[in-house]
């Protein structure tokens, strides 16, 4: 287990960020884990803009992306971060309530690293979050040095 | 040889024969004066000779040229059945010729046709094909004159001895034929009725008592002053006993003595008989006259010769434009007759009399065929075809004839007719007006069935006509073109050659302004538009397709291009501007179904993730406090702690859970709400847009004074729309300025408006946070809000305005700037309002 992974999360729903908060702890991922309530506020942090919490550098990130946020939903977030040359090494899960293959395919092709939908059958969505945790832990997550400017 | 180049120049020409002929009596009477009583018998037989023989070449010549100038209208009438297209051209000089070889003239004589190259081209002896010997003075006189009267000295190929011979001739130009009738001066004979004569010879007096007779060669009376004609005068004889008559036509030519008992005296007195022979009909003339009579009445000869003379002109003038006619008709032999008869145009003859009542006087047998009538019936009462002249008709017919009679002029019709069955036919007259010596209007011509033609007219006029009906009252644009190649023979260009009332409505462009036109004159274009597809519809016949957009007139057009024939196409243009329109108000419709769709799926499950989710927790927490309550070893002090560490969860579960019941049901609430707005019903009407504004501030007026806004408004034009809507739409708008505001200034809100053409534009401006441009569409969007954590609301708001204003065929848009303000804008169609 990479402990030095920071765990972003971009939810605007506060339970779903405390379900996925809960979930994770009880699959014994202790990593650090940030949460953003919309897509401007994730895209500030990671873009370094604006007056909020902007990331490190040399940290290593996951970032948990609900897709419907206000402001800009979480498909525009993923493509402007795979659109930069540094932050499109951070892996991507989306996390989304729905399963819409024309979504899961947008995402795919924009370069996410996995895709989880919501279930409202509870055991599936610990299920699936129990395959992040393994996720996490088979995959090297690299550093994000600083964008040039 | 006499010849006539035309019918006029031989009237001329028979005039001044009749000048001679009347200077030659002059002088002749002076000799007759001079000389002796035997010259004056003399003269009285030569005259009453050369009016024989005047008459026999005015009768041959009248029947050859009738005889031709009929063949030739049958000939015409031929051309313009292939005119018609009713024969080939083959086929109808094939029937034509047929027609010609079947007559024959006289007993010998025939008709033949020439070119006027000479090459023979109808002939029933020659070879057609051969050129007419150039050794025959009469065969260059053809090709010179084409028409006319010929006489010339000819031996048949199985006659020996040449004899004199008559020919007519008349040119019909459409096919170059010199249309030719010729025959033997002495197979007319038959044609000359003794009885023509009769006035002429019976008013011819010699002295008190002198008299003139006309006798054939077997000595038969022909005319006699006081005896029937076809007494034998052979057996008279004098009072001497001579066999006078005998003498006459023994010696043929000749003078005689002879003593005759006159009536209620005793003894005979001395006579002088002078005679003649006319061998053309083997006619005998004798004059006699007391010579005692004459001596006493010389002086008053020159008297009775003017007078006779005067007689035979009449006479003469009378045969010929009276008789010879008639006669020419009623004696004509059969084959003539025939031609007439057979023809399927009735041939005729008609004038009104002296007394105004008009008369057939001859008629063909057709007329039963085409009529119904028989020609019988018609010839004597003319009212049987004039009267049955289709009533619609009458007018112009009636016009027709009296122009044609009063001015001496052709007449020609096409007029309907009631047959005698009551069945209605078209019929087609063509005749000739002739003034006549005796001032008398006759009208020669025929008449024949063109039902068939008329009908074939008509109908073609029909279809015609629904055609056109078609072309110009259909609405879409129809343009007929033809391809212009240049000297490579590439296409090049095309040219407009019709276009529709359709196409003059949506372009404005003129049938005058765009006929004949190139496409690249007309449309102003360097290049012609669309070229290449065009050329290749009308090179190939395969019909194209395509829809384009006409950004000038805000327009889209479907096009078909079809090719009616080689090298040409037509363009018809349907106007789909509103199918197009109603194509984009379903996918905007689409679309909106779709975000409900998505917004149901996503939104809604949200709560339901939450639901599921915190219960399951609540179980856990549950679990963990069953546990330890279950459990016999743990004290107090665990259960406690246990409590302790769960109920913070517990509480958060539930909150959690009443929170998402709760989003849950303001969401289904919002559905219901914009389901509602969707399906109210719209009372649509000119909206005073200053009173609505008016109304909206008065509701808003505890807001705007709690944020101590300002809120301007300008005069606003008046709009199409329903007033509970667009109350609704600027309520929201104006409401989301307020609410929007930025908390470091002074909130400003200015409401305006103008018209732009045909639209009434409204403005909503702030100077508020303003919205980034990438959220500029989003917020539009079904309960999407941008700051959900600061302001209360459904994110209904926006989603309700567009669908408002949609519903009312108007638009919003929006100009913002972040940290600015925003500028909302409502397009509404424009309506004044009523006074």
């Amino acid at each position: 287990m990479n402990r030095e992974v920071i765990i972003l999360v971009a939810e605007d729903n506060e339970g779903h960020a405390g379900l996925i908060r809960k979930n994770l702890a009880r699959a014994g991922i202790a990593n650090e884990l940030k949460h953003f309530k919309d897509g401007q506020e994730i895209i500030d942090f990671l873009f370094c803009n604006g007056d909020g919490p902007h990331r490190e550098t040399n940290q290593a990130y996951v970032l948990l992306l609900d897709i419907r946020m206000p402001k800009l939903d979480g498909v525009e977030v993923l493509r402007r971060i795979k659109a930069d040359p540094e932050l499109k090494k951070i892996p991507v899960v989306m996390i989304t309530t729905t399963d819409d293959p024309k979504e899961v395919q947008q995402c795919h092709k924009l370069g996410c690293s996995n895709y989880i939908t919501k279930p409202v059958e509870y055991s599936a969505f610990v299920n699936a979050i129990n395959q992040l945790g393994l996720f996490l832990m088979v995959v090297e997550i690299p550093k994000i040095h600083p964008t040039d400017p | 040889m006499k010849m006539w180049k035309k019918s006029q120049v031989g009237d001329t020409m028979f005039l001044v024969i009749l000048l001679l002929s009347i200077l030659l009596v002059y002088f002749q009477v002076n000799r007759v004066v001079r000389y002796n009583i035997h010259e004056e018998l003399n003269q009285v037989t030569s005259i009453t000779l050369g009016s024989l023989r005047s008459s026999v070449d005015l009768s041959i010549k009248n029947y050859l040229r009738s005889a031709v100038e009929t063949n030739k209208s049958l000939v015409s009438m031929q051309y313009e059945k292939y005119q018609l297209g009713l024969l080939t051209e083959r086929e109808a000089k094939r029937q034509a010729e047929e027609l010609l070889l079947s007559q024959k003239i006289g007993d010998t004589g025939y008709f033949y046709v020439i070119s006027s190259e000479g090459v023979i081209l109808v002939h029933p002896k020659s070879i057609v094909g051969e050129k007419l010997d150039d050794q025959f003075s009469f065969a260059k006189q053809q090709t010179q004159l084409k028409k006319g009267y010929l006489e010339y000295m000819w031996a048949n190929p199985d006659d020996t001895i040449e004899r004199p011979k008559a020919l007519y001739m008349d040119y019909f130009e459409p096919w170059d034929w010199i249309l030719s009738a010729s025959s033997y001066r002495e197979e007319f004979v038959r044609l000359i009725d003794p009885e023509d004569f009769r006035a002429e010879i019976e008013n011819t007096t010699i002295g008190e008592t002198g008299y003139v007779v006309l006798l054939d060669a077997a000595g038969k009376a022909l005319i006699h002053p006081s005896l029937d004609s076809g007494v034998d005068l052979m057996e008279i004889k004098d009072a001497r006993g001579e066999l006078i008559f005998q003498i006459i036509l023994e010696e043929k030519n000749g003078s005689v003595n002879y003593w005759w008992v006159n009536p209620g005296e005793a003894k005979p007195s001395e006579k002088l008989a002078r005679f003649g022979y006319y061998p053309e009909l083997n006619w005998f003339v004798m004059s006699t006259a007391y010579i005692s009579e004459l001596e006493r009445g010389k002086r008053n000869i020159y008297l009775y010769i003017l007078l006779q003379f005067v007689v035979i002109v009449f006479l003469i003038l009378n045969f010929r434009r009276k008789r010879v006619f008639e006669t020419k008709l009623r004696t004509s032999e059969e084959k003539y007759r025939n031609v007439t008869e057979n023809s399927p145009a009735a041939v005729f003859q008609f004038k009104y009399r002296a007394d105004g009542s008009p008369v057939f006087t001859y008629i063909s047998e057709a007329v039963e065929s085409i009529t119904g009538f028989k020609s019988e019936d018609v010839l004597n009462e003319a009212r049987v075809l004039l009267d049955n002249v289709y009533t619609g008709d009458q007018e112009a017919f009636n016009k027709n004839l009296m122009v044609s009679l009063s001015q001496v002029s052709n007449f020609h019709l096409v007029h309907r007719f009631c047959k005698s069955d009551g069945s209605i036919i078209w019929v087609e007259v063509r005749a000739t007006a002739q003034r006549h010596s005796n001032k008398e209007i006759v009208m020669d011509g025929f008449f024949l069935d063109v039902s068939e033609r008329k009908n074939a007219e008509k109908s073609l006029k029909e279809a015609n006509d629904k055609l056109n009906a078609l072309f110009s009252s259909m609405t879409e644009m129809v343009v007929l073109h033809d391809l212009v190649f240049d000297e490579k023979g590439e296409v090049v260009n095309y040219r407009i050659t019709d276009c529709n009332a359709a196409y003059t409505n949506i372009t404005g462009i003129t049938h005058e302004m765009a006929v004949g036109k190139l496409a690249t004159e007309l449309y102003g274009t360097p290049e012609p538009p669309y070229l290449k597809e065009f050329s290749s519809v009308a090179l190939s016949g395969d019909p194209y397709i395509y829809e384009t957009y006409f950004a000038p007139m805000e327009k889209h057009f479907a096009i078909s291009v079809v090719s009616p024939g080689k090298n040409k196409f037509a363009t018809i243009t349907t106007d789909i501007t509103m199918m197009k329109k109603f194509q984009q108000t379903i996918e905007a419709k689409n679309k909106e179904l779709e975000q409900i769709v998505y917004v149901a799926s996503h939104d809604l499950r949200s709560p339901l993730v939450n639901v599921e989710g915190y219960s399951q927790e609540l179980e856990f927490s549950l679990s963990d406090l069953t546990k330890v309550l279950n459990n016999p070893e743990a004290t107090q002090q665990d259960i406690k702690q246990v409590a302790v560490e769960v109920l913070p969860d517990i509480m958060e579960a539930i909150n959690h859970i009443k929170v998402s019941t709760h989003d849950m049901d303001s969401l289904l609430k919002g559905l219901l709400k914009l389901s509602r707005t969707g399906r109210a019903s719209l009372n649509i009407e000119t909206i005073d847009m200053n009173y609505l504004m008016d109304r909206i501030l008065v509701t808003l007026e505890f807001q705007i004074r709690q944020l101590e806004a300002q809120v301007i408004v300008t005069d606003l034009p008046p709009c199409k729309g329903d007033m509970v809507q667009l109350t609704q739409v600027f309520s929201n708008l104006i409401g989301n300025a307020l609410k929007y505001h930025d908390p470091s200034r002074k909130s400003v809100v200015k409401i305006s408006g103008k018209v732009e053409f045909d639209r009434s534009i409204y403005c909503v401006e702030d100077n508020g946070v303003g919205i980034a441009p990438e959220h500029q569409e989003i917020i539009y969007e079904l309960f999407h809000r941008l700051n959900p954590s600061q302001k209360d609301g459904e994110g209904l708001g926006l989603t309700i305005v567009r669908q408002i204003l949609s519903r009312l065929d108007g638009e919003i848009r929006l100009e913002s700037e972040p940290g600015v303000g925003s500028k909302f804008f409502v397009l509404l169609n424009h309506a004044p309002l009523k006074k």
